[in-house]
């Protein structure tokens, strides 16, 4: 009876498994730091829901009485915050470390679809959650956001509309986002985690290049300890953090009075600040499709050479990588500060059709460069298409990054640049 | 790879899967469709008496969310302060008949069209009623547009 927990826990693993798979540096243990940051959400979670009162009237104050009543109440509420901020981050860069680490291909393809819905699960379930607290953040946030879904061509409205239960964010989206939130999410995520970890052990655990040492060794001291190890440095670091730094909560929500600025949550900025510069037919749909398009096909698409477990596939592929990362951060902060100053498409073009002008014109401008850039890299690179691939994705990664930072760090009231004023 | 064949007792399965899930699908949205009853009064917003409202000016109805503008040749129209860019309230100028939005510097005239981007598309606007010499706004139904046209403005 004694071991029977701890034989449970370890059925998450084979018995014995390479010394090689185990380096930290394979994974830097970011999916077990993802999945624990989802167990730490669920508990939290679970306690939260037991102070909160999912309604218009009453949302606000319960989490209010929850910092200033309840024994350890602010320290519970931060816990769940941060959790979440970090799940997103930590989903993010898990996603790089299996790209990077050309872990998605043949056998792990499956794996890679359903690490995409579970990226999606977990950004869904970090925005129904940014509204509970019904604050004038979390309030205007989700405005936002979800009008931003209005400019789906044919579709978006009923969307928008069938998500916030209403044409605008009102009593009715903060239940419905309540149950989205602590119903139907985490009950996805546990299935599609479940597949996930499932799949990843029927693929053969961390992606091995090939030839490297064969050597097994066993699951248990050897990885328990050192998961045992990040787990608790990573609670640590939690816990601490939470103690000293409060969650946001800003006044009540006020329907009448957009704040200025008034932004998306910060994962979703990228968005915004693109629909700054490009028609939202194309910033807020055909842009995205296209993305998660080709994130998609990617370990579908046909190459000569796959090498599984190699850190950029190649020198010349890490060489391409740090290339295509740090153009694309000049280039596409150049390109905002550009159109907002010089080019100037819509008032300078006013009399022109918007999609016109500031769609397809705007994306023209910006992604014929970017296509000579590829070519660059092909012609005078030498470029396999695995590498070009990579270059591509650190391209368009780079250049969210970017445009996300800036419109959250650098844009001021009305938001205009900070540095222009 | 192996070889993709679809025989009869696969396609049947498949298609019965397929049907399944639209099933489950449909019935969930159509749960999210329901239109969860507000506690509404009535759709007709009693704005006031048509004699209080003087020519070329504007006026704010922040809890029913529009402007109502009453212009020089004595034509009224009412525009949504729902911005059409992210959703978020515009709000009256001072002293002027201009509409600005705080979010992201959007601005609009009082016919609803738009001044400055980023907003694409002019104001909704709501249809308005005349009875009883009281003005009556048409809140529950924001009309979208493309462009204003005269037929907008209502007149006594």
């Amino acid at each position: 009876m004694k071991h029977s927990i701890a034989r449970f826990f370890l059925h998450f693993h084979p018995k014995k498994v390479r010394a090689e798979a185990i380096r930290f540096d394979r994974t830097f243990g970011l999916g077990g730091i993802a999945a624990l940051l989802f167990v730490v959400l669920f508990i939290t979670g679970m306690m939260l829901r037991f102070a909160y009162i999912p309604s218009a009237g009453e949302a606000h104050d319960s989490i209010v009485n929850l910092q200033q009543e309840v024994l350890f109440g602010s320290l519970l509420r931060n816990l769940h915050y941060w959790s979440a901020m970090s799940l997103v981050v930590v989903a993010f860069l898990h996603l790089v470390r299996v790209f990077y680490s050309q872990s998605i291909f043949e056998e792990r393809r499956k794996n890679w679809i359903y690490g995409l819905v579970l990226l999606f699960l977990v950004l869904s379930a970090n925005f129904t959650g940014y509204l509970l607290p019904w604050d004038q953040l979390s309030y205007w946030a989700v405005t936002i956001m979800t009008n931003m879904l209005t400019y789906i061509p044919f579709v978006g409205n009923g969307l928008a509309d069938i998500i916030r239960g209403g044409d605008v964010v009102n009593e009715n989206t903060l239940l419905r986002f309540y149950h989205f939130h602590t119903g139907l999410m985490p009950f996805l995520m546990i299935f599609f985690l479940s597949v996930h970890f499932w799949l990843v052990r029927k693929s053969g655990g961390v992606a091995l290049p090939a030839g490297t040492d064969k050597k097994m060794t066993d699951v248990n001291p050897h990885l328990v300890y050192k998961e045992i190890i990040v787990a608790l440095i990573l609670l640590l670091a939690i816990f601490l953090f939470s103690v000293f730094v409060d969650a946001p909560l800003l006044e009540k929500a006020k329907p009448l009075v957009s704040p200025n600025p008034s932004r998306a949550p910060w994962y979703f900025m990228g968005f915004q600040e693109l629909l700054m510069h490009i028609h939202p037919t194309f910033g807020a749909f055909i842009i995205p499709l296209l993305v998660l398009i080709f994130f998609i096909s990617i370990p579908f698409l046909k190459f000569t050479e796959i090498k599984k477990g190699v850190w950029f596939y190649s020198s010349k592929g890490k060489q391409l990588t740090i290339l295509s990362a740090v153009s694309s951060v000049i280039y596409t902060f150049a390109f905002v500060v550009l159109s907002d100053t010089v080019l100037d498409l819509s008032n300078r073009l006013s009399g022109w059709p918007s999609i016109i002008s500031t769609g397809l014109l705007s994306s023209l401008i910006y992604f014929i460069p970017v296509a000579l850039f590829i070519l660059y890299l092909k012609r005078n690179k030498q470029a396999c298409r695995m590498e070009i691939i990579i270059a591509i994705v650190t391209f368009i990664l780079a250049a969210y990054i970017t445009m996300m930072l800036t419109g959250s760090l650098l844009r001021g009231e009305g938001m205009q640049l900070i540095f222009l004023i | 790879m192996k070889k993709f064949i679809v025989d009869r007792r696969k396609f049947l399965r498949s298609f019965f899967y397929a049907l399944l899930s639209f099933q489950l699908i449909y019935v969930f949205v159509r749960l999210l469709k329901i239109k969860i009853p507000q506690n509404t009064q009535s759709d007709l917003y009693d704005a006031g008496d048509i004699s209080f409202f003087e020519n070329g000016k504007m006026y704010p109805f922040g809890s029913a969310h529009f402007f109502l503008h009453r212009f020089e040749d004595g034509g009224f129209i009412a525009v949504s302060s729902k911005c059409t860019h992210l959703g978020c309230a515009v709000q009256l100028k001072a002293d002027s008949l201009q509409l600005e939005c705080p979010c992201h510097a959007s601005a609009f005239n009082s016919k609803g069209e738009v001044l400055s981007p980023p907003a694409s598309r002019p104001l909704d606007y709501y249809p308005i009623v005349f009875k009883d010499g009281k003005v009556l706004v048409n809140i529950a139904h924001p009309v979208r547009r493309n462009k204003f046209e005269q037929a907008q403005i209502k007149y006594i």
